[in-house]
C-alpha cells in the first residue's frame, strides 16, 4: 500500500516520494546487483542507472506487480547487459593482450558485511543464468513461469537452473566447496 | 550447516549498505532527471493552455509596459519637476533619450478573485537598443521559454516566436510601438495633456533614492494598450540621481473575453512589475536578430 501511495505521489512530482523509494530499496537493489555482477563498482553503477532511469520515466510507470520486484527486474536486465558488455570487452582484451584479460579484478570496494561477501563470491562461481534465476525468484519475487517467459526458456529449465544453483550455493556457503 | 531453506531466506533478505558517495550521487542524479522530466511533462500538459494564451491578447501586455513608461514619462514632462527641489523632469526624458540601451526584468502575475493563477505567472528579460529595437524572452515559472518577441523599428516588424508550439507570428508595429521604438516620446505627449499624475514622494528602490509617480485609469493608456481593461493603476519610480526609471508597477483589472475565457468569464487582475534596470549596457546585435528555426509555422 505504501508503495502505491509513493508512486502516486511521485507521479504528482514529489521529490520526497522519490527519496523515500530510493532509501527503501537501495540496499536491497545493491545486494541484488552485487550478487549478479560480483564487482561492487559495476553493481553500484547498475543501481545508479536503474534508479535514474526510474526517476526519469516515473510518470509513465504502470506497475502490475510490486515495486520491489519491478526494480529488481530492472537491475537484472541492466546487469545482464553489463555482463554481455564485459564479455565483449574481455574478448577484445584477449585478442589484444591475452595475459591482461586473465587477471581477475575483484572490486576494490570493501564489503563490510562478511556474509554478503561470502554470498558474492559464491554467486560468482555460478553460471550467470543460475545467478539470474535465483535473484529473480528470491529477490524479485518472480514465479518460475514468469522467469521462463523473461529468459525465453521452458519453466522446467528455470526450475533446473534454480535447483542446481541453490545446491551449489549451499555447498559453497557451508564451506564444502571453497574456490 | 545451512539448510536449503535457510539459504533461500538468507539470499532473500541480504542487504548491502551503499557508500555515502554512491547514495548521494544516485539520489542527486535521480532528483535532477525527475525535475527535468517534470518540466517536459508540465509543458505537454499545459501546452493547450499556453497555446490558447499565446494566441490571445495577453502577450500584448508585453508592449503595454513600454507604453506605460512612455506615457508616464510624458506626463512627468508636463508636470514640471520631480519634487520641486531642483531636479528637472525634462532630465528624465533627456536621460532616457540619451541612453543607448537597457536591460531589465519584468514579472507578470495574473490572479482571479485574489487567487494567483500560478500557471500564468511569467518572467521576462527585456532588452532595448536605440540602434536595433526591442526584444524580450519570456519564461514560465518552470523556466521554460514561452516566447521571444522582437520589436524592430527599422523593418517596422513585430515578431513573436513560440518555441513550445514551433510557431511564429509577424505583423507591422502599431503606432504606439513605433513611437516607443523610435524613441519619440514627444509623439504621444500631445495625447496626454489631460492626464493627471499623482506624486508618491520619495522611497528607496534597490537601495537608491527614487521619486514615485502614479496614474490611474489613464484614457491614453486605454487607447494605446492593446487589451481592454476595466481599471489601471501604474507607478513609475525614477532614480533621483540619474533621472532614469528604476522600477515600474502596473495593475490592471481586465474583463476582456480574450483574457477571461480561462477564468469562466471572471475578471482577472494583472500585475506587471519591471525592475533590475541596467542602462547603457553593451548588447550583442544578435539579441535583436530573430532566429526562426526550420519547421516553424507562421500563424495569423
Amino acid at each position: 500500500m505504501e508503495d502505491r501511495l509513493l508512486i502516486w505521489k511521485l507521479k504528482k512530482g514529489s521529490n520526497e516520494a522519490l527519496c523515500r523509494i530510493y532509501e527503501k530499496y537501495e540496499e536491497h537493489l545493491l545486494a541484488s546487483a552485487i550478487s549478479l555482477l560480483y564487482d561492487v563498482g559495476s553493481a553500484e553503477d547498475v543501481v545508479h542507472d536503474v534508479f535514474v532511469s526510474f526517476a526519469q520515466s516515473a510518470d509513465k510507470l504502470k506497475l502490475n506487480g510490486n515495486l520491489k520486484g519491478y526494480l529488481t527486474r530492472c537491475v537484472v536486465n541492466l546487469a545482464r547487459d553489463k555482463i554481455r558488455a564485459m564479455q565483449r570487452h574481455r574478448v577484445r582484451l584477449n585478442e589484444a593482450n591475452p595475459a591482461e584479460s586473465d587477471v581477475q579484478q575483484p572490486s576494490q570496494a570493501v564489503i563490510r558485511d562478511e556474509e554478503l561477501d561470502r554470498l558474492r563470491r559464491a554467486m560468482g562461481s555460478l553460471p550467470y543464468e543460475q545467478r539470474e534465476t535465483i535473484v529473480l525468484h528470491l529477490r524479485g519475487d518472480m514465479t518460475f513461469r514468469a522467469i521462463a517467459r523473461l529468459q525465453g526458456v521452458s519453466t522446467n529449465t528455470v526450475c533446473s537452473r534454480y535447483r542446481y544453483g541453490l545446491d551449489k550455493l549451499r555447498l559453497l556457503l557451508n564451506g564444502e566447496v571453497i574456490r | 550447516m545451512r539448510s536449503a531453506e535457510n539459504i533461500e531466506k538468507f539470499i532473500k533478505n541480504v542487504r548491502c549498505k551503499a557508500s555515502a558517495e554512491m547514495h548521494k550521487r544516485t539520489l542527486n542524479d535521480a532528483l535532477e532527471v525527475h525535475s527535468q522530466s517534470r518540466k517536459v511533462e508540465w509543458a505537454a500538459a499545459h501546452s493547450n493552455i499556453w497555446r490558447t494564451i499565446m494566441t490571445s491578447k495577453i502577450t500584448k501586455l508585453s508592449s503595454a509596459a513600454l507604453i506605460i513608461i512612455a506615457i508616464m514619462v510624458s506626463m512627468i514632462y508636463f508636470g514640471g519637476s520631480i519634487d520641486g527641489s531642483g531636479v528637472a523632469l525634462a532630465d528624465v526624458i533627456r536621460s532616457i533619450q540619451s541612453a543607448s540601451s537597457a536591460v531589465w526584468h519584468e514579472q507578470r502575475v495574473i490572479a482571479c478573485n485574489g487567487e494567483e493563477l500560478p500557471f500564468l505567472k511569467s518572467d521576462a528579460v527585456r532588452y532595448y537598443s536605440l540602434e536595433y529595437g526591442g526584444m524580450e524572452a519570456m519564461y514560465n515559472k518552470e523556466d521554460l521559454l514561452l516566447h521571444q518577441a522582437y520589436w524592430l523599428p527599422e523593418e517596422n516588424v513585430y515578431l513573436d516566436v513560440a518555441p513550445l508550439f514551433k510557431q511564429y507570428k509577424r505583423r507591422e508595429l502599431t503606432e504606439a510601438e513605433r513611437a516607443i521604438g523610435g524613441r519619440s516620446v514627444e509623439a504621444i505627449v500631445e495625447l496626454v495633456k489631460s492626464e493627471k499624475t499623482t506624486k508618491l514622494g520619495r522611497s528607496k528602490i534597490d537601495g537608491r533614492e527614487a521619486e514615485g509617480f502614479e496614474i490611474k485609469n489613464s484614457r491614453i493608456a486605454g487607447a494605446l494598450v492593446p487589451v481592454a481593461f476595466d481599471s489601471l493603476t501604474a507607478r513609475l519610480w525614477i532614480d533621483v540621481e540619474t533621472s532614469l526609471p528604476l522600477r515600474y508597477e502596473a495593475e490592471l483589472v481586465i474583463s476582456d473575453r480574450h483574457i477571461t475565457f480561462f477564468t469562466g468569464g471572471k475578471a482577472v487582475e494583472v500585475k506587471v512589475t519591471g525592475d533590475q534596470f541596467q542602462w547603457d549596457v553593451e548588447l550583442e546585435p544578435g539579441i535583436f536578430e530573430p532566429n526562426i528555426p526550420p519547421g516553424y509555422t507562421a500563424v495569423e
